[in-house]
C-alpha cells in the first residue's frame, strides 16, 4: 500500500514517558507493602514483593529502550530529544532507587526494622510515595501541554512541579528526623549503618523524582 | 490495417487512463478523509461518499485546466504535425510507464508521486522523439519548480493558521468561546475561497465563467451565507461546561472541601482556647486538601474544554477535507485525463491539432475512474490512515487539509499539475513546526525529496523503452 502520508507519524514518545511513570508508581506502592510486610514480625511475603519489583523493573526498561530506539534521527519533537532522554533516565532512577532500598532492606531482613522506629519508617515511606504519585500525574499534564502548548496548561504543569518540590523537601525533613533518632535511639553499631543507610536510599527516591520535575520544567522552557 | 492499430491504440489509452484514474482514486484520496474518519468526524461510509461527490466534481469542473498542460503544454504537439500517431504511441507509454513505475514504487511502499512519475514520462518521450527543442523547457521549469514551492507554500500556511489558532483558542482562558467566535470568520475564507476558485473562470462546462470582480462579489456573498449558517450552528455550544456529564469528575469534591473549608472557619470563630489548636490543625488540612483537589480540577476542566474545542473543530475538518477532495479531483485527475485526451484527439482527427478542449466525456469518464478506485481499494486506505493517524486532531487536521487545499487549487487555477500528496506532507510539517504535534518522523521529507529526483529519469526511461516497443509492435 502506498501511504506516504501515513510514515510521517510516529508514536509519541510522551506516550511512553507516562507508561513508563505508571511503573516507577507501582514499584512505589510495592515499596510501602514491603516496609509494612518487614515491621509485621512475621513477614513471608518479602520476596514476592522484591520479585515484583524486579519485574516492574525490567518493564520499566524495555519501554524506555522502547522509547530511545524508535526516535529516529531526523525526528521532529516538541522538546529536545536529548533533554528528553535525560528525564528518562532521572525517572528510571527513582525506580532503580525503590529496588536498592528493598535490596538493602533484605541484606538485614531477620532484623527487620526495631520496634522504636516502625512508625518512623512507615511515615517517611508515605512521604516519598506523594512525590511519586505527584511525579505520574505531572507527566500526563506535561503531556498534554507538550500537544498543545496552552499557557493554561502550562501553569498547571509548573504548580504540580512546584508541589513535588514541597513534597520532597518533606520527605527530606522526616529523613533527618529519623537519622537523629535511629542515632539516639540505636546502640548496635551494624544496626545503626544499616537503617543510616535504608533511611538514605528511601530519601534518594523523592530526591530522583524531584530531579525529574526540575528537568521536566527545563523541558518547559520557553 | 491503419484503422485496427488506431482502435487498439484507442483501446489501451482508454484501459491506461482508466487504470491511472482508479489509482489516483484508490491511494490519494485517503490524504484527504483519513484524518475526518480517524479523529470520529465523519463515518467511512460517509466519508467514502463525500469524497466520492467532490473528487468527481472537481475532476469534471475544474479539471480541464491541469489536463490542457499535461496534454499539450510539456511537449510542442508541432513538432509531430507530419507523424501524429508517433505522439499516440508516446503519450501511451508514457501512461503505461507512469502507472508500472506507480505499481513498482507502491510495492516498496516509496513516497513518489502520480503527478511527477507522468510528467516525468511525457518530457522523456518528448526529447527523445522530437529533440530537445519539442520540450517547452519554460513549462517544464516552472512545473518542477512548483513541485518544490508547493509543500514549501502549504507547509508555510499551515503553520501560520495552526499558530494563529493556538494563540487565539488553545492559549485563551476561554478556548471554547473563542474557537466559537473564530468559526464563522474560518468558515468565510473555506467558502469564499472554493467558490472564487469554482466561478472565476472555472466553470467553463457549465458556462460560468465570471470575470474577476463579478467573482469575487459572488465568492464574499456565498463565504457570507455560509459563515452565518456556521455562526447559528456552533451558538448553542455552552462556553463553559455545564452539563452534569461534562463536568470534571473532581468538581463536586471540590465543593464539599470548599464548603468544610467555610464551616471550619465559623466553627474556629465560636471556639474556646483549649479546642483551637486542633481545629487550626484540621483547617491546615483540609486547606492543603483543597489546594491539591483544585489543580486536580483545573486540569480536568482544561480537558473538558479542549475536547470540546476540538468537537467544534470536527466541522471545520469535514470542510477542509472537502476541499482536499475537491482540490485533489481537480489537479490529479489530469494525470489520466491529460493523455488520453491527447490520444483521443489524435485518433480522431489524425492531427495533432489539439485546439478543441479536453473533451467532457472524458473528463466524466476520469472522475468515475476515481470514484471506482476509492469504491474498490481507496475506502480500505482511507480507514488504515484513519486508524493509524490519531495524532491529526479536528484542529491540527483542519490547519493542515485547508492549507493543502488552498495551494492545491491555486496550481489547478493556473494549470500546473503538482503532487496534492507532497503538499498535504508539508502541511502536516508546518503544523508539526507550529508545535502542534508531539513527534513527526522527519525521514519522509527526505524520502520525498528522493523521489523529485528519481521519478522523473526513471520516468523518462522507461518511457522511452515502451515507446520503441509500441512503435515496433504498430508499425
Amino acid at each position: 500500500m502506498r501511504i506516504p502520508f501515513m510514515s510521517m507519524f510516529i508514536a509519541s514518545p510522551f506516550e511512553g514517558l507516562e507508561e513508563h511513570a505508571e511503573k516507577v508508581k507501582e514499584g512505589a506502592w510495592v515499596l510501602q507493602k514491603a516496609i509494612e510486610c518487614i515491621i509485621e514480625d512475621r513477614c513471608e511475603d518479602f520476596e514476592q514483593f522484591r520479585k515484583d519489583i524486579d519485574k516492574l523493573e525490567s518493564e520499566a526498561d524495555a519501554v524506555k529502550r522502547r522509547i530511545r530506539g524508535h526516535l529516529p534521527k531526523g525526528t521532529l519533537l516538541a522538546v529536545d530529544k536529548f533533554q528528553l532522554f535525560r528525564y528518562l533516565r532521572e525517572q528510571d532512577k527513582v525506580l532503580d532507587a525503590v529496588e536498592e532500598s528493598l535490596d538493602w532492606l533484605s541484606f538485614r531482613a531477620a532484623a527487620g526494622i526495631p520496634q522504636v522506629l516502625e512508625k518512623d519508617f512507615m511515615i517517611l515511606v508515605e512521604a516519598v510515595i506523594d512525590p511519586i504519585e505527584q511525579l505520574h500525574q505531572m507527566v500526563a499534564e506535561a503531556r498534554k501541554y507538550f500537544s498543545n502548548f496552552s499557557d493554561n496548561q502550562r501553569v498547571i504543569v509548573k504548580d504540580m512541579i512546584r508541589t513535588l518540590r514541597q513534597y520532597e523537601h518533606e520527605a527530606d525533613k522526616i529523613e533527618d528526623a529519623v537519622k537523629e533518632k535511629i542515632f539516639n535511639s540505636i546502640d548496635d553499631a551494624v544496626a545503626v549503618f544499616h537503617l543510616i543507610r535504608l533511611t538514605e536510599i528511601i530519601g534518594s527516591i523523592a530526591d530522583h523524582a524531584e530531579n525529574a520535575g526540575d528537568m521536566m520544567r527545563a523541558m518547559m522552557a520557553k | 490495417m491503419e484503422i485496427n492499430t488506431e482502435m487498439i491504440v484507442f483501446g489501451l489509452a482508454l484501459l491506461f487512463g482508466f487504470y491511472m484514474a482508479w489509482s489516483v482514486g484508490a491511494n490519494d484520496v485517503a490524504n484527504a478523509m483519513g484524518t475526518s474518519v480517524g479523529s470520529g468526524a465523519l463515518t467511512l461510509r460517509n466519508a467514502v461518499i463525500l469524497a466520492a461527490i467532490l473528487e468527481f466534481s472537481g475532476a469534471f469542473f475544474v479539471g480541464s485546466h491541469v489536463s490542457e498542460t499535461v496534454r499539450k503544454g510539456i511537449v510542442d504537439t508541432q513538432s509531430f504535425n507530419d507523424q501524429p500517431m508517433l505522439l499516440a504511441y508516446g503519450m501511451l507509454a508514457a501512461m503505461l510507464s507512469a502507472a508500472a513505475w506507480l505499481q513498482f514504487a507502491s510495492y516498496y511502499g516509496w513516497p513518489i508521486s502520480t503527478t511527477h512519475s507522468i510528467v516525468g514520462a511525457i518530457i522523456g518521450f518528448g526529447v527523445v522523439v522530437g529533440g530537445a527543442s519539442a520540450v517547452h523547457w519554460d513549462k517544464v521549469g516552472a512545473i518542477v519548480l512548483s513541485w518544490v514551492i508547493s509543500p514549501l507554500l502549504s507547509g508555510t500556511i499551515a503553520f501560520f493558521l495552526f499558530s494563529f489558532i493556538r494563540r487565539k483558542v488553545f492559549d485563551s482562558a476561554t478556548p471554547v468561546l473563542k474557537a466559537k467566535q473564530l468559526t464563522p470568520y474560518l468558515v468565510f475564507f473555506v467558502f469564499s475561497i472554493l467558490s472564487l476558485v469554482m466561478v472565476f473562470k472555472g466553470l467553463k462546462n457549465l458556462h460560468l465563467d465570471l470575470p474577476l470582480t463579478q467573482a469575487l462579489l459572488m465568492a464574499a456573498g456565498i463565504g457570507l451565507v455560509a459563515a452565518v449558517v456556521s455562526h447559528f450552528l456552533v451558538k448553542n455550544i455552552p462556553d463553559v461546561p455545564d452539563e452534569a456529564e461534562t463536568l470534571p469528575p473532581s468538581w463536586s469534591l471540590s465543593l464539599g472541601l470548599g464548603r468544610a473549608d467555610r464551616n471550619l472557619r465559623k466553627a474556629l470563630e465560636s471556639s474556646n482556647a483549649d479546642m483551637q489548636p486542633e481545629l487550626k490543625d484540621i483547617l491546615e488540612r483540609v486547606g492543603r486538601m483543597k489546594a491539591e483537589v483544585k489543580q486536580k480540577v483545573d486540569s480536568e476542566m482544561e480537558v473538558v474544554s479542549y475536547q470540546k474545542v476540538e468537537r467544534i473543530f470536527i466541522y471545520l475538518q469535514i470542510l477542509s477535507a472537502g476541499f482536499v477532495a475537491f482540490a485533489h479531483g481537480a489537479n490529479d485527475v489530469a494525470n489520466a485525463i491529460g493523455p488520453l485526451a491527447a490520444v483521443i484527439n489524435i485518433v480522431k482527427t489524425g492531427t495533432v491539432a489539439m485546439k478543441s478542449a479536453v473533451p467532457t466525456w472524458v473528463l466524466a469518464l476520469g472522475g468515475i475512474g476515481i470514484i471506482i478506485g476509492l469504491a474498490t481499494w481507496g475506502w480500505r486506505v482511507i480507514e488504515t490512515v484513519g486508524k493509524r493517524i490519531t495524532d491529526l486532531t479536528p484542529s491540527r487536521g483542519f490547519s493542515a487539509e485547508f492549507s493543502a487545499a488552498i495551494t492545491i487549487v491555486l496550481a489547478s487555477k493556473l494549470g500546473i499539475p503538482i503532487s496534492t500528496t507532497h503538499t498535504l506532507v508539508g502541511a502536516v510539517l508546518g503544523v508539526g513546526l507550529a508545535r502542534g504535534l508531539e513527534a513527526l518522523n522527519l525521514k519522509t521529507v527526505r524520502d520525498i525529496v528522493i523521489s523529485w529526483v528519481v521519478t522523473i529519469p526513471v520516468g523518462a526511461g522507461l518511457t522511452i523503452i515502451l515507446f520503441y516497443i509500441f512503435r515496433w509492435i504498430f508499425e
